[in-house]
């Protein structure tokens, strides 16, 4: 039911070749702020993926993912001022994160259901309690990263505008989307989702649910430590508020995966393809009109996840299929009901 | 009969709370045999399976498979060695289809997927699940998510194999297909124990009967002396006593 | 550190305490009857909160919001449970930690929507007065703060353990099914419970609102700290949560006076961990389910 298809696989990589094509026309035309959603899109897309290889497949709902975002986008943000290229900054990001998963698993996987959502929240408070007052790390006033002088673009990734950043997310998001998708068709994938239904009826299958749990979180971290990292390449500069911010990032990524579907593998891409560029479309908009627009902005995604979680708790993706079964049926019968005229 | 001792449960105690769910309680099965548990609500039978495959930790006293030691080892740690069991209240994982439930199940003896699957289906077909395999397993009614409990248990290949009150809510039919069922598996050299609530339910089918009261052995023997038992007559007098004793 | 700063840290921590205790006692009873962790929880309390800051602003003293918090945050919390809270009761885990996550952001962001990003302080008849006991000098806010926590802990425990719909409550609470057999309407004691519960937030909120600045994101410290009381006090227990969040009173004020005030709210955070870890059926976890 909720293994990743084929199917799944080719729509995935469809909606990212779909994504940087986009990017390509908003170049031609100018489009910035189109660019910026797309870019947008895809870093959630990114650690929605690996939030839902927990939420969807393990039973384990975070809304701390801010944890290893930020200490992602510290690491990049670090990594460059210390002269070291920042390709090699988001590997750093991701391992950075890897390890955060490794040493919080021991705390966090002694906990269950709620408890485990609220020690993700608590964690990714104190981490930005403690960036705020650690000089070393910029304490509360953030970092800037180094200016790219002439020649050192490639180094620094320092680019004009969103269009060439899309690239490099998208190619994140892809191989992301490769390991996932092969990983969770495999024995972990059957595995995980067995301790998702029922963790005594697993145990009792010789399955070590804390093993299994420890590689989700394992890769979970990984990934969303990239995501933080395609934060400080574009944005440049970073503070405790924005990165391990719980509205923004913690919901937010939560939130792509809900709306898309927690129990299908494509649910946070189409999530975060739906949620982002309209949330920035809004932001914009509202910018111009309203001088409250970021409690707006906030009002807004708490209606969106309301309805969403009251009229389509599967996620849109389970909603469309659901649909698309019912519209195949219907084709189907009318077909053969012609065939039977002729 | 002979064969030697595949689990030896020694003196075991639990208590909850106030309550002694298991008091000294002893039991030896020995390979290739087919054993029963019977006892009415409250008389430690559940618990007892609970300690045996590492859900519950006892208070005291020993469990050893195959000659090891087995007491506090953790329940995926257990059934790794041999032992599978069934839920008295059924497991199933809801959200996936019989086939993936059984799957996963094998793919604790078989490393890729593809080989699981043809080992669950293979084990589909001897429960008489193969044409449900791709329903939801939510959507079972009862006496089906019994029979895919069953098949889990049976894709993990087990040495032994634990049954709690597959029997009890089947219809008369449906029992005797499912003894005929465990006949075949125990005639392949699984050793089964079953727990029931009624004698009735393990009649023609266990070699021998341990019954359990108030958490401690009461009367053990063949199935047609245990009705006999006048311990176990005495101690279900009335009404109870003829449900129970009822073959 | 002399003597009279261990006292007073003492007294205010337990003040602030009692207040805790208002909001956790109705996170517990939430909990307890329903199955439903509220993450909005603190927003409830916020919104009695900007009930206090409405009066101050009409020229009319705070101290007299009390009842109105009270009366409001009842009929939104009636509401929430009809439209909401009710459809999620038997919802996967998943959606009901969304719902509320969503009543969070709604309530936060319809606040400051309405009433500014900006922080208020509220006058009141009791702002600037201070008794002296001893050597201890108590602000009045505070003690008013502490007294009415009491005397509304002990309203709510005697409704609970006293009348009929009490009664129901605890029979919920204890067991959904039977409770409805025995011809209970669920339904209805279930509205009245999240009503009772975001209200007697709403109260504290009040109080909160007399004894230290109110904006919008102040319910999210509140709500951590109303958990971090049910996990001190065993869960679904309502005396139990409401001793742990005097608990949790003073170990903040003290560790404000001997650690560093800059960390105080790390200091939750750090319990709540800690206590979830080595104590999961809470320091006074009777009914404490394993987590």
């Amino acid at each position: 039911m909720s293994f990743p298809t084929q199917r799944e696989l080719v729509t995935a990589l469809a909606v990212l070749i779909f994504a940087i094509a986009a990017d390509g026309v908003a170049y031609v035309f100018d489009k910035p702020f189109l660019a910026n959603s797309i870019y947008l899109a895809l870093m959630y897309a990114l650690a929605g993926l690996a939030w839902n290889i927990l939420a969807g497949f393990t039973g384990l709902v975070s809304f701390g993912h801010a944890v290893f975002f930020g200490l992602g986008a510290y690491a990049t943000m670090i990594a460059m001022l210390h002269k070291i290229p920042a390709v090699l900054g988001i590997l750093l990001a991701g391992g950075v994160g890897f390890l955060a998963a490794v040493l919080l698993a021991p705390i966090w996987l002694r906990l269950k259901s709620h408890w485990f959502t609220l020690a993700t929240i608590a964690t990714a408070e104190i981490l930005k309690l403690s960036f705020i007052v650690w000089p070393a790390v910029g304490g509360a006033s953030g970092l800037q990263a180094p200016i790219a002088e002439p020649g050192e673009e490639l180094y620094y990734l320092y680019f004009r505008g969103a269009y060439l950043y899309v690239f490099i997310a998208a190619v994140l998001v892809a191989i992301e989307v490769v390991v996932l998708w092969s990983i969770l068709r495999g024995p972990i994938g059957y595995k995980l989702q067995a301790i998702r239904e029922d963790e005594d009826a697993a145990m009792a299958l010789a399955i070590d649910p804390l093993k299994y749990k420890f590689f989700a979180l394992a890769i979970s971290g990984f990934f969303t430590g990239l995501a933080g990292s395609l934060y400080t390449i574009r944005y440049r500069f970073i503070d405790p508020f924005t990165v391990f911010d719980l509205i923004s990032v913690s919901t937010y990524i939560a939130l792509v995966g809900i709306v898309g579907g927690i129990y299908t593998f494509l649910g946070p891409i189409i999530g975060s393809f739906i949620v982002v560029p309209a949330a920035e479309y809004v932001r914009s908009t509202l910018m111009s009109i309203a001088s409250r627009y970021a409690a707006l902005h906030g009002v807004v995604l708490g209606a969106v996840l309301l309805i969403v979680s009251l009229m389509a708790p599967e996620g849109v993706v389970e909603r469309v299929r659901a649909k698309m079964v019912v519209w195949s049926k219907v084709v189907k019968v009318v077909r053969e009901w012609v065939v039977e005229r002729s | 009969m002979g064969g030697r001792e595949i689990l030896v449960v020694e003196n075991v105690w639990k208590r909850f709370g106030g309550i002694v769910a298991l008091a000294g309680v002893s039991i030896e099965v020995r390979e290739g045999e087919r054993l029963a548990i019977i006892g009415p609500n409250g008389s430690g039978k559940t618990t007892l399976f609970n300690v045996i495959t590492g859900y519950v930790k006892p208070d005291r006293g020993r469990v050893s498979f195959d000659g090891q030691d087995i007491t506090g080892k953790k329940p995926h740690q257990i059934a790794r060695l041999g032992i599978a069991r069934t839920f008295q209240i059924v497991k199933p994982f809801a959200n996936l289809t019989v086939e993936e439930n059984v799957v996963v199940a094998a793919l604790s003896r078989n490393r890729s997927v593809e080989e699981a699957r043809r080992h669950a289906l293979h084990v589909l077909e001897l429960v008489g699940l193969y044409d449900k395999r791709n329903v939801r397993a939510a959507m079972l009614n009862l006496a089906e998510k019994k029979r895919l409990e069953l098949a889990k248990a049976l894709a993990l290949n087990p040495r032994l194999l634990l049954l709690d009150e597959v029997a009890a809510g089947l219809r008369p039919s449906e029992i005797k297909e499912l003894k005929k069922l465990l006949y075949k598996i125990n005639s392949e050299g699984v050793t089964i124990v079953m727990v029931e609530h009624v004698l009735r339910a393990v009649s023609g089918f266990a070699e021998r009967v341990v019954v359990l009261h108030h958490g401690s052995k009461l009367a053990e023997g063949r199935p047609e002396d245990i009705a006999k038992d006048p311990r176990v007559v005495d101690a279900y007098l009335g009404s109870l006593a003829s449900q129970l004793l009822e073959v | 550190m002399d003597l009279t700063v261990l006292a007073s840290a003492i007294v205010d921590g337990l003040l602030m305490g009692l207040v805790y205790g208002l909001v956790a006692l109705g996170l517990a009873l939430i909990w307890g009857v329903m199955n439903i962790i509220n993450f909005a929880h603190g927003d409830y309390m916020v919104l009695g909160a900007y009930i206090a800051v409405l009066f101050s602003l009409l020229g009319v003293d705070a101290v007299y919001a009390l009842p109105f918090a009270f009366a409001v945050v009842y009929l939104a919390g009636v509401a929430t449970y009809k439209l909401v809270i009710r459809r999620i009761l038997d919802a996967p885990f998943v959606s009901q930690i969304a719902a509320t996550f969503a009543l969070l952001l709604l309530i936060r962001y319809g606040v400051e929507l309405v009433a500014g990003p900006r922080t208020w302080i509220v006058e009141s008849v009791l702002s600037g007065s201070v008794v002296r006991v001893g050597p201890l000098s108590i602000v009045c806010s505070k003690l008013f703060a502490g007294i009415v926590s009491i005397a509304v802990f002990v309203v709510v425990y005697l409704f609970l353990t006293r009348t009929y719909t009490g009664l129901a409550v605890r029979a919920i609470a204890q067991n959904r099914s039977a409770a409805m057999l025995q011809g209970i309407d669920v339904d209805r004691v279930n509205s009245i419970v999240f009503g009772l519960g975001v209200g007697v937030a709403g109260l504290a909120g009040a109080l909160v609102a007399l004894v230290q600045p109110v904006f919008p994101e102040l319910g999210g410290f509140y709500c951590l700290v109303a958990f971090v009381s049910v996990v001190l006090g065993g869960f679904t227990s309502v005396v139990g949560s409401f001793l742990g969040a005097i608990i949790i009173g003073l170990s903040e004020s003290l560790s404000a006076v001997y650690i560093s005030p800059t960390l105080k709210n790390a200091i939750a955070f750090t319990v709540f961990i800690l206590v979830l870890l080595f104590r999961p059926t809470g320091l006074f976890g009777r009914f404490g389910r394993r987590v």
